[in-house]
């Protein structure tokens, strides 16, 4: 479990993309984020955070379903 | 048919009505100040403007998943608190314009803005600090994601060169533009006046 950084270039600028290998968030200055691309030459910090809870899409289609069942929608 | 609804001109029972069957293509108010449910505006699919820069929107207030309920193309919506709004636009997309009348501090959340693929202006109003780029599953599949295709953003002058090197929205393929001088400083996205 470990905060990781990677180099790349974007449009001729360098930055440097952070992120945790145990999908937890990474965090600086209260913010937390999935994954953070900052120009390199700031040298940011992330401390790890929470872990990213299961995404909330997985669980749309069968909300979906279940309020069409209730609202009686037709096919 | 249609119908450009205010409370003045026919009243809330018509706007109502039209939220309900769905037949609202126009829905502007900027004197409510409470919150859409969550899905409050699913279905509605014939609504194209939403105008109602007081109002918080609720979580995933105009989609239930990804078959693009609504037709909205243009929004300005309000925020404020510290709270990180969840899916409010997810997969709108028709959704061209968005105007953030923002006086609060919390940033964008989970799926905000995923796969508003048509989403190419985006107004940021907050004067306080920038709103957090946050979470790569804000964008995704969006013309602002760091693998998007581009979107012109518009901020206040003062915040410029903060956006320019804050996370993510650096790395973002995003035209920078100012509030001050556009055809946004006093006006929304409709191009109603801001009062």
């Amino acid at each position: 479990m470990a905060i990781k950084t990677e180099s790349l270039t974007i449009n001729g600028r360098a930055f440097t993309l952070t992120y945790s290998d145990a999908n937890r968030y990474v965090v600086r200055d209260g913010v937390a984020y999935t994954e953070a691309y900052d120009p390199s030459e700031f040298g940011r910090v992330y401390t790890e955070g929470d872990e990213i809870p299961i995404d909330e899409n997985a669980l749309i289609p069968d909300k979906a379903e279940a309020y069409d069942i209730l609202m009686g929608a037709s096919e | 048919m249609s119908f450009v609804n205010t409370r003045e001109e026919i009243g809330e029972r018509a706007t109502l009505d039209g939220l309900i069957d769905g037949t609202l293509v126009e829905l502007k108010d900027n004197i409510l100040t409470t919150s859409f449910m969550d899905r409050a505006l699913y279905r509605n699919t014939a609504l194209k403007t939403l105008v109602m820069p007081k109002v918080l929107p609720g979580g995933y207030t105009f989609s239930y998943g990804s078959s693009d309920p609504t037709g909205v193309e243009i929004a300005v919506v309000g925020h404020r608190g510290s709270n990180q709004p969840v899916g409010w636009f997810y997969y709108c997309t028709h959704l061209h314009t968005l105007d953030w009348v923002d006086t609060g501090t919390g940033a964008f959340g989970a799926n905000f803005a995923a796969y508003c693929a048509n989403l190419k202006t985006l107004i940021l109003r907050r004067k306080s600090g920038i709103v957090a780029y946050n979470n790569a599953s804000c964008w995704l599949g969006s013309p602002l994601h760091t693998d998007g295709s581009g979107a012109t953003v518009y901020v206040p002058s003062a915040l410029l060169s903060t956006y320019q090197n804050a996370t993510g929205w650096s790395a973002a393929p995003i035209t920078w533009e100012t509030i001050e001088g556009s055809e946004y400083e006093n006006y929304y996205a409709d191009g109603s006046p801001i009062e």
